[in-house]
């Protein structure tokens, strides 16, 4: 008996074979929020207003077509970066934080990162935060959600963190400029007088306050100013720097104590050109 | 009246029972020395320098004066109806041979010339494989790029990655000398350190299982050949010069060759630098953070590259060829800051100054060092040639210690560090009906600094091979055998205040023996009355895991991903179809050329994602390398017509990659593509090439994998090649369209593909023939 065998037809058979195996239904549809809308401790709130030394509990409901795996909750100053994608993949956070301006930020090394399991087709999470009472500024929450496939989603808001304890620092002008327009970054020309005018307040009255401008590769301090307050609840001041003579990095710290002794310390960055 | 065919006629139809008999009648023929007075004379034709083989020989049988070629394994069969007293087998580039009265089977050993012909280069480059294709254009990205089937991940300068029918990595085999180039091989961002600007030969070989290539040829591979006598044979310097403008870039060489027919030497060096990648972006997400660049400049990814390398080579009184090589590469290159850890949004303004490098960034050097040497044409080793090649493979990465992550600051910006000792020899007999062969690599890796993402390491790999040419096809086979440990990594698990709430066990020490290996046919095609001309493949072949996939665990800073490997991997099989199909004369008039595959992996180890998210701050989701089985099939087509003055062609590649257990596609398969391509030249050696370049959308994605648009973008190259040298003139991305390269890894951030860049190339060399000493210049 004489055997023919079609290598090219033989090859074609089983590529079509393997092709039509390969068509098989998977779960691609990601793991989604169930919780209603605009619920007041949910990351599906427009923004979360909670003052330091508050406690209080974020809950969620999620969802998923076939199985729910894990939650990440990761809670995150939002100092250091621009905003956040929406659960759409767009950054319409952008616009609300140019629109605050410079955001000076206290306790920003304050973080929360959090995986939980989550199981079935639908189940609830949550999270017991106790906002420190260093901390005041804007703070993002982001959700992360896996399902047993691997599918991924994000879900994300801000938590607008507001703080009686420490005493506060208010900039009206740096520069010339008012810092609602700047963004986190403030640009100054090399060698340039930069008047910095502001306000310096605590309930409790403001002991001791003082500016200093470091260079951040060095830790180097190149300009500082100390203030007299004198147990004032407000205090306004305006102070002009030389700004450097050299392009560079660096960072404006702003330190206050008020009566009873509470420290806090807030800054942004400022970068020198030529 | 009687027909002797061109070709041995291709029958489709296989018939096994019949091709078994015309085995066995032919190796009795042999052995008993039948066929004295046959009228049919067979054999094989090679190259006596090396014992390759070599295909397209003429061969003409007198004194009937019919006359054949040889195929793609150097085989031949011709006839005369009255019987045959002499063969004359003549190729460009060699001495023409004549065989007075043949056996009824006769091998030939061509000889090169040594003589240069004009300005042409007449010395041959062979490499070990039948499906090896030259890389024609003279910048090994251009080539990649404009190669069908082929893709290059822009690393700057000095290093390449070459994306080879959608696999990368350590799926593709780079060999430089027939030297596998281990180590730092995985991810998109660490790039092989290669200078294609000191080396005369390059070629690209596609799929997987090719016996001399090693286990790592799954997609394919790149040869790169340095200069010797047998591939430059005249005393030549070669100089060049680069200057690039848009994304900028700047770069001399120069690599002197003196060659006489006894001795050899080389010695060349080359140094680039490179300013940063131009994105249209002003906006990125990475980990759910937005950043903004404040230009169109992807922050800090300038560098500078500088590799030298040399080369003696001569033969000696007993006729043995000794050569001795070396290379030295060196690359800094800046990390764009999104890449390493959680930038800060100031970690993102640009760079000062055009060339200048700051954290993070990464340090690369290597230093290769090869020995060969081959038996004499007589002896007891005739036939043998040898390798032994040595290498020190040092990767540091540094970042700033902000971008560490949470517990305390690291007191040194070294994150990464990675020094490899690797080893590799080769002995090879070849004769005129096979070659078999020994391979040893041997990998020492320790890793260190305070961004883990792999243990330190050791890696030992045995192979035994061969191939045989029987009855018009070629047989081979490759065992490997694979020895790997790894160490034990574990560190603190740190809170967001800096407290360790536990222990981060990164790497458990473990050692194991694999098995790998390959197995293929291959068969020259032809048909009667027909140009048409091929080869078809059946390959199976296994490839033992990486040592990356079997113990990263950590941030990849490449893939922007956590990746972990699985230690209880095994090796991955495949089993593979070629075909390639070419028809029509090389110099003129239309011709067409095809190539494609169908390959069913089973165990294909691709990055998947998990179910889980990394316990650390600065990564997201892990994912894990897990073997799922796979299909893959692409096809790869140019259609061309040549005339004097001008020529039109038309490149295309389609590539379709799935995981038969979810049937989603595999990361990072490249979308279909087709170029369009008219070059005019004139007498005076000026040239234009106008092309267009059309990408489909990426629609084959994998899991959490992004489509990506498709594209149309347009290059223009300008030339013109005299007797004083030849400069180009290259604008790629003419409209400056803004896309995305679906292989990129930035493309998760969603910052697209550079810009549009013009670059100068200036080539001359200066010639010089050892036996005249008389100096000419030619490019």
């Amino acid at each position: 008996m004489k055997r023919n065998i079609n290598i090219p037809a033989t090859v074609g058979v089983f590529a079509t074979l393997a092709a039509l195996s390969s068509c098989q239904q998977t779960d691609r549809t990601d793991p989604t929020l169930c919780t209603g809308l605009d619920a007041e401790f949910s990351v599906t709130a427009d923004e979360i207003e909670v003052f330091a030394g508050d406690t209080i509990t974020l809950s969620d409901l999620f969802c998923d077509n076939e199985a729910l795996s894990q939650v990440r909750w990761d809670i995150h100053s939002a100092e250091g970066h621009d905003g956040h994608e929406d659960d759409h993949g767009e950054d319409d956070e952008h616009e609300e934080h140019e629109g605050e301006g410079l955001v000076l930020f206290s306790g920003s090394d304050w973080a929360v990162l959090e995986s939980q399991s989550l199981s079935g087709l639908e189940d609830a999470a949550s999270i017991t935060l106790d906002i420190p009472l260093t901390a005041r500024g804007i703070w993002h929450v982001n959700v992360s959600l896996v399902d047993s496939a691997g599918n991924a989603e994000e879900f994300v808001t801000d938590m607008h963190i507001e703080n009686n304890h420490i005493p506060e620092f208010i900039l009206t002008s740096i520069g010339g400029a008012d810092p609602a327009m700047l963004d986190d970054e403030v640009e100054l020309d090399i060698s340039s007088l930069v008047l910095i005018e502001g306000v310096v307040s605590d309930s409790d009255g403001v002991a001791l306050a003082s500016l200093m401008l470091v260079e951040e590769d060095t830790d180097s301090v190149f300009w500082s100013t100390t203030l007299a307050p004198a147990g004032a609840t407000t205090y306004t001041f305006s102070d002009t720097l030389t700004a450097p003579a050299v392009e560079g990095e660096f960072h404006m710290e702003l330190s206050a104590t008020d009566g009873t002794g509470v420290e806090m310390e807030t800054g942004f960055r400022l970068e020198v050109e030529d | 009246m009687s027909f002797i065919s061109r070709r041995h006629a291709f029958d489709p139809t296989f018939d096994v029972p019949r091709t078994v008999f015309a085995l066995c009648v032919t190796v009795l023929a042999s052995c008993m020395g039948w066929g004295q007075t046959s009228t049919a004379v067979e054999g094989h034709v090679l190259q006596a320098s090396s014992s390759s083989k070599l295909p397209g020989v003429l061969v003409m049988a007198w004194p009937c004066g019919l006359a054949t070629s040889t195929d793609a394994v150097g085989s031949f069969r011709v006839s005369c109806p009255h019987g045959i007293d002499s063969l004359t087998l003549s190729c460009v580039g060699f001495d023409t041979q004549v065989v007075l009265n043949p056996s009824a089977h006769v091998d030939v050993w061509m000889e090169e010339l040594k003589v240069m012909l004009g300005q042409a280069q007449i010395a041959a480059n062979r490499f070990s494989e039948s499906e090896a294709s030259t890389l024609e254009e003279p910048m090994l990205m251009q080539a990649l790029d404009r190669t069908p089937g082929l893709q290059s991940l822009d690393l700057g300068a000095g290093m390449i990655q070459p994306v080879v029918r959608g696999l990368f990595g350590s799926r593709v085999a780079v060999l430089e000398d027939g030297v596998p180039q281990q180590g730092g091989r995985w991810g998109s961002d660490h790039g092989v350190l290669l200078a294609p600007e000191l080396q005369v030969a390059s070629a690209w070989v596609p799929g997987g299982g090719h016996v001399w290539m090693g286990p790592e040829a799954v997609g394919g591979g790149l040869r790169f050949e340095s200069p010797s006598r047998a591939n430059a044979p005249e005393t030549q310097t070669r100089l060049g010069m680069l200057a690039q403008v848009g994304q900028f870039q700047g770069g001399l060489h120069a690599l002197h060759i003196a060659s006489t027919p006894k001795v050899h030497w080389h010695a060349g060096m080359s140094v680039t630098g490179f300013g940063a990648s131009q994105v249209p972006q002003r906006r990125f997400a990475y980990l759910g953070r937005v950043y903004e660049l404040e230009t169109g400049e992807l922050t800090n990814t300038a560098g500078r590259a500088g590799h030298a390398v040399l080369g003696l080579e001569r033969e000696t009184r007993t006729g043995r060829s000794v050569a001795w090589s070396m290379r030295l590469s060196d690359v800094q290159q800046g990390l764009f800051p999104g890449i390493v850890g959680l930038p800060r949004q100031g970690d993102l303004s640009p760079n000062d100054g055009l060339l200048e490098v700051r954290l993070p960034n990464q340090h690369a050097s290597r230093i290769q060092s090869l020995l060969q040497w081959s038996g004499p044409e007589n002896g007891i080793d005739a036939g043998w040639s040898y390798k032994l090649s040595g290498s020190w493979n040092q990767r540091k990465e540094y970042a700033p210690p902000h971008a560490h992550g949470w517990g305390p600051l690291p007191d040194s910006d070294l994150s990464l560090a990675l020094e490899e000792w690797t080893a590799f020899g080769e002995a090879r007999r070849n004769s005129a009906h096979g070659a078999v062969g020994v391979q040893f690599e041997g990998q020492h890796v320790t890793t260190s600094g305070w961004e883990f993402l792999l243990p330190s390491h050791q890696r030992m790999r045995l192979s035994t091979m061969g191939e045989f040419y029987v009855a018009h096809s070629t047989f081979s086979g490759r065992l490997d055998v694979v020895v790997a440990q790894q160490g034990e990594h574990s560190e603190p698990l740190y809170n967001s205040e800096g407290t360790i709430v536990g222990t981060d066990v990164r790497a458990l020490a473990f050692d194991t023996l694999m098995p790998g290996g390959m197995l293929s046919w291959q068969r020259p095609l032809s048909w009667k009355d027909s140009q048409t001309e091929g080869l078809a493949t059946l390959v199976a072949y296994g490839r033992v895991p990486s040592n990356h996939e079997w113990g990263a665990n950590g941030i990849h800073h490449g893939s922007f991903r956590f990746e972990q490997g699985n230690p209880q991997l095994d090796t991955e099989w495949a089993l593979e179809g070629r075909l390639s199909l070419r028809n029509g004369s090389r110099s003129s008039g239309w011709g067409w050329k095809t190539q494609a595959f169908a390959a069913l992996h089973h165990g294909f180890i691709s990055i998947t994602p998990s179910a889980r998210f990394a316990p650390i701050s600065h990564a997201g989701q892990i994912y894990e390398f897990r073997a799922n089985d796979a299909f893959r099939t692409g096809l790869e087509a140019d259609v061309s017509h040549k005339a004097e003055r001008q020529t039109l062609s038309v490149t295309a590649s389609a590539l379709g990659q799935w995981d038969l257990q979810t049937g989603l596609g595999l990361p990072f398969t490249t979308p279909s593509q087709a170029r369009l391509s008219w070059e005019g030249r004139s007498r005076g050696g000026f040239a234009v090439r106008l092309s267009g370049l059309a990408l489909a959308p990426a629609v084959l994605t994998a899991r959490n994998e992004d489509t990506t648009p498709g594209a149309l973008l347009a290059d223009i190259t300008l030339s013109q090649t005299t007797a004083r040298g030849q400069w180009t003139l290259d604008v790629s991305n003419l409209f400056n369209r803004a896309w995305l390269d679906h292989t990129s890894a930035y493309r998760a951030l969603g910052l697209v593909s550079q810009g549009r860049w013009v670059q100068l190339r200036l080539n001359k060399t200066l010639r010089r023939t050892f036996n005249t000493k008389q100096e000419t210049q030619s490019t």
